[in-house]
């Protein structure tokens, strides 16, 4: 990108010297010295962390990797600095920190990709007759900020700025993404704004009421657009966003984010808040731009700020290659969860209360009510899961006669995401497999999305460097971009 | 036990005393109102933690000021610490979640975490109502052990006087 390639190294010093203030904790030594030591930071590549603003762009895709830069630039940049990093990901469903995502995600489709071709296949893996293979691969992300479910895409853009948590304010940054794209969207019947919530929506103008004739009657309707979350440390603050801009997957991300489970599941820890959403329609860079634009309308104060990529080399730096790691370890993934149980009693209550309608489709669609996803007849379980692993399992086969609750002890301490088989996890545990228990055996597959060769969890682990390639710390940003 | 001698203290002008002796006898001690700090061992740090230290000063409890419970909004998730963990002033212990966002909760001094607040992974709401409150369904998140460093840490924390002015010329922002 020849925009940001404007690296030299004279104008590497220059925003910095601008903010000797930063440095009044320095010895005070005759000026001279003080700039020498100022440009041997400058430097050290690290010295760029130092800055007073910093602007980086992600050409990495991967998720897991991109947070973890993210993750690094908060813990490391200077306290008193304020950031900004752009990044893109490939296909994934990110969910908050203290998500379940039993709750909020559908495993089995995520495992599985979106199908190019359109074409689902919604029964049970067990019984599906055609396996979809024409997938694009979806990856299950826990980031370490709060909030709720997401999903990300090529077609959408994610914002992260870091300010000292001194000057923390839930809408500020929001405010510019908001500014940015008022000056870039052209359709004038659409207006961006922040909500309540501390997300950007976009009011449209004109969208057709439902239940009245076509065209007929129309009202302004707030679309989601993007979702904002925060991580608040001792000293830094970041609050990061989505933003939709023009993705492919929209049609998708009702199916990736509704479990066939969430009917059953009684979850501490935060829940989703459901939204309609859609494009802005606009491109990926020039939302970059414009957002690089606001940002330095906000924080630059006339000075020049030199943009920095940052590319998959950033993997060498020791910091981030833990941080993927812990990003992609199933620990943190599922066992991170808070407690949950999930009771076949919670079935009684489905259909019941209207708010369970997804606004993502226009109607409610039929396979929400699919035989698949009701628990067999005569099968009660009762589970509780702490930090992912069973605390407690009660089944019952009420067609029995001499039927009693199975406190089934032997499941304590299994680990849910590891189980390849509900059948062969009551087997271990001794439970007679009748076949009512059988069959719902073969329902708590289909709830945790068990037994699903995963086609989509990005395995980045195997692309880590070896331990002997890892770099301490301030490698960031080895490659200048356009520089040698 | 300190907090009870508190709760009497607090209840004694509105004629509660007896309401709070029998809720005590119950195990239960639930307060309609916060506590305000009157405990004078109680100090508290930059980050809006505090901590409360026993008369032997080899145990303590710690908690999230009211101050900063108000200024989270309403929590949602209440990460505890790891029982048995050993942390140094200033390490993260646990988080909280409101409004979207975590925020970590640190160490204030160096100490060994003995107990945590089980109570808040079901009812995260507790911290919002009653932060300061070191009792039994208070909003306090762990008990800790104290070792020498642990009381020279003490040191460089604020009373509640100092905390209160910090907390005031903190809102000027």
């Amino acid at each position: 990108m020849a925009s940001i390639a404007r690296y030299t190294s004279k104008r590497l010093a220059s925003p910095f010297c601008s903010s000797q203030s930063l440095f009044s904790s320095l010895p005070s030594t005759s000026k001279s010295h003080q700039q020498q030591l100022i440009r041997r930071q400058c430097r050290r590549s690290f010295g760029l962390l130092s800055r007073p603003v910093q602007i980086y762009r992600s050409t990495v895709t991967n998720p897991y990797i991109n947070l973890s830069i993210e993750d690094y630039l908060l813990r490391k940049s200077h306290p008193d600095s304020t950031v900004l990093f752009l990044y893109v990901n490939s296909p994934c469903v990110v969910i908050g920190r203290n998500q379940n995502p039993w709750y909020e995600v559908n495993l089995a489709q995520v495992k599985q990709g979106i199908s190019k071709s359109g074409v689902y296949d919604d029964r049970p893996f067990s019984v599906a007759s055609k396996v979809i293979t024409d997938t694009v691969p979806v990856s299950l992300v826990r980031r370490r900020s709060g909030g709720g479910t997401v999903f990300h895409d090529e077609g959408n853009v994610n914002w992260s700025v870091i300010c000292p948590s001194a000057v923390f304010d839930r809408d500020r940054h929001a405010e510019m993404v908001v500014r940015a794209l008022k000056k870039i969207i052209r359709n004038p019947n659409m207006t961006p704004r922040v909500n309540e919530r501390h997300d950007i929506v976009v009011d449209i103008k004109g969208v057709p009421r439902p239940f009245t004739p076509l065209g007929f009657e129309t009202e302004t309707k707030a679309f989601k657009v993007s979702g904002s979350a925060y991580k608040v440390t001792r000293v830094r603050s970041l609050h990061h966003g989505t933003c939709l801009l023009s993705s492919p997957h929209l049609k998708e991300m009702g199916r990736l984010l509704k479990s066939p489970a969430r009917h059953f599941i009684k979850a501490r820890g935060v829940e989703s808040v459901r939204s309609e959403v859609c494009n802005v329609g606009l491109e990926v860079p020039d939302f970059k731009d414009a957002v690089v634009a606001e940002f330095k309308a906000m924080y630059a104060g006339g000075e020049r700020v030199v943009e920095h990529i940052v590319d998959r080399s950033e993997m060498e730096v020791k910091d981030i290659v833990e941080g993927v790691k812990q990003l992609t370890s199933p620990e943190w993934i599922y066992n991170q969860t808070p407690q949950f149980e999930l009771d076949t009693a919670g079935y009684t209550t489905l259909g019941q209360n209207p708010d369970e309608e997804s606004p993502f489709y226009r109607a409610p669609p039929p396979e929400e009510r699919s035989f698949f996803h009701e628990p067999p007849e005569d099968f009660k379980a009762h589970l509780v899961v702490r930090h992912g692993e069973i605390l407690e399992a009660t089944l019952e086969d009420l067609s029995d006669p001499s039927s009693k609750p199975i406190l089934a002890g032997a499941m304590r301490g299994v680990v849910v995401h590891k189980v390849r088989s509900w059948h062969q996890v009551m087997h271990d545990a001794f439970i007679p497999l009748t076949w009512k228990l059988t069959a719902g055996a073969r329902w708590l597959n289909h709830m945790f999305g068990t037994a699903i060769p995963t086609v989509g969890l990005a395995d980045v682990r195997a692309v880590l460097p070896p331990k002997a390639d890892w770099k301490d710390d301030d490698v960031l940003i080895k490659k200048k971009p356009g520089g040698k | 036990m300190a907090s009870i001698a508190r709760c009497l203290r607090s209840a004694r002008p509105s004629g509660l005393s007896a309401l709070v002796k029998s809720s005590v006898s119950r195990g239960v001690v639930s307060r309609p109102f916060s506590v305000t700090a009157t405990n004078e061992l109680r100090k508290y740090t930059k980050e809006h933690e505090w901590i409360d230290l026993s008369a032997d000063k080899k145990t303590g409890v710690i908690g999230i000021s009211e101050y900063a419970a108000k200024a989270l909004g309403d929590v949602v998730f209440v990460e505890l610490p790891t029982e048995g963990k050993k942390v140094q002033a200033g390490d993260a212990i646990g988080a909280v979640e409101s409004v979207k966002s975590a925020a970590d909760i640190n160490a204030p001094i160096a100490c060994k975490i003995t107990h945590i607040n089980l109570a808040l992974e079901d009812k995260p709401g507790t911290i919002n109502q009653v932060p300061e409150d070191d009792s039994h369904g208070g909003g306090w998140i762990a008990k800790v052990s104290v070792d020498e460093q642990g009381i020279k840490d003490l040191d460089n924390l604020m009373d509640s006087e100092a905390y209160d002015e910090f907390t005031a010329t903190e809102g000027d922002h």
